[in-house]
């Protein structure tokens, strides 16, 4: 089978819209995962699907990284529910955010960075759009000060955490080296 | 964090699991992380207790300055106490009593109300009130 380094750059169009339905079905499964999984907060959450988004970044690169995410966030709010709700906005913003940092970051500092490291850039802007459209629209600034201490402690966490997984699954595709 | 070699395959090469720059924007993010908790850590979580009374009796009062009110209603005095961050209904003219077995309150959002005797004791501040229920 050929890997996806060699693939990439040369993958038809059918090749790409496969991979990026094998993707979006991964980051639905993860997202359907995490959601069993109790939190303290709604929004704070592992970001299990963030995983999918790094996969599409170094495979397919930074649009079909934010397609992924943006179906994502689409699909997963169609199937619970909460399509345009409060949640949704906080849900999308924190997605594009994390996918479209996550992509600069790639193509300016993937060297000094590994995946890992681009995970963890992905978490924290996921959280910080988070508050910021929180304090925007639906509690004020104060409250979402006080969020930001523990929202950038988890994402340092859970950023760490699903850049291992996504370092992990990335070399067993065989899209980087060990 | 113990930095862990991967084993080296194929090649031969060694590659660290986390690089260096890894490692900075991690300890960059968790040392923002620790300050902004040091220097947030420092506001009380409730900054002034509203009371209200029958007759449009209203009273503004830090939390953090122990002191004992007297609010007059119409079945007689509400006693209510301030101390340390906390406040609560000393005693109270009314019939049950609820007001004073609610305890003390010291979280913003949080109030004790006494029905009969038309008292309302709020803590105001800017800290995010506590959830009451959530969904998905």
């Amino acid at each position: 089978m050929e890997t996806a380094r060699e693939r990439k750059g040369k993958a038809s169009a059918a090749g790409r819209v496969a991979r990026l339905g094998m993707l979006l079905g991964v980051a639905l499964v993860l997202y359907a995962v995490e959601s069993l999984i109790p939190g303290p907060l709604p929004f704070m959450r592992i970001g299990l699907a963030n995983i999918a988004t790094v996969i599409a970044l170094i495979t397919l690169g930074l649009v079909d990284a934010v397609a992924v995410t943006v179906l994502r966030v689409i699909v997963a709010s169609l199937v619970v529910g909460t399509f345009m709700g409060p949640g949704f906005g906080l849900a999308m913003a924190g997605g594009v955010a994390a996918a479209l940092g996550m992509g600069i970051a790639a193509r300016v500092a993937l060297p000094p960075f590994s995946v890992v490291g681009l995970s963890i850039i992905g978490a924290a802007l996921h959280n910080l759009a988070q508050l910021g459209v929180l304090a925007a629209f639906y509690t004020g600034p104060g409250p979402a000060a006080r969020l930001l201490a523990p929202a950038l402690l988890m994402a340092a966490a859970t950023g760490l955490g699903t850049g291992l997984v996504a370092r992990f699954a990335l070399e067993k595709l065989g899209a980087i080296g060990p | 964090m113990v930095q862990r070699v991967r084993a080296p395959r194929e090649t031969g090469g060694r590659r660290a699991l986390v690089t260096f720059a890894d490692r900075l924007v991690l300890y960059v993010l968790v040392g923002v992380a620790l300050v902004l908790l040091l220097t947030g850590s420092v506001r009380t979580p409730g900054s002034s207790v509203r009371i209200e009374g029958a007759d449009g009796f209203e009273l503004v009062l830090p939390l953090d300055r122990p002191a004992v009110e007297t609010v007059p209603g119409p079945l007689g005095p509400t006693l209510v106490e301030i101390s340390d961050g906390t406040v609560r209904v000393l005693e109270s003219s009314c019939p049950r009593g609820h007001c004073v077995r609610m305890g003390s309150i010291r979280t913003p959002g949080q109030t004790v109300v006494c029905v009969p005797n038309r008292v309302v004791v709020t803590i105001e501040g800017d800290a995010p009130p506590s959830v009451d229920a959530t969904t998905r």
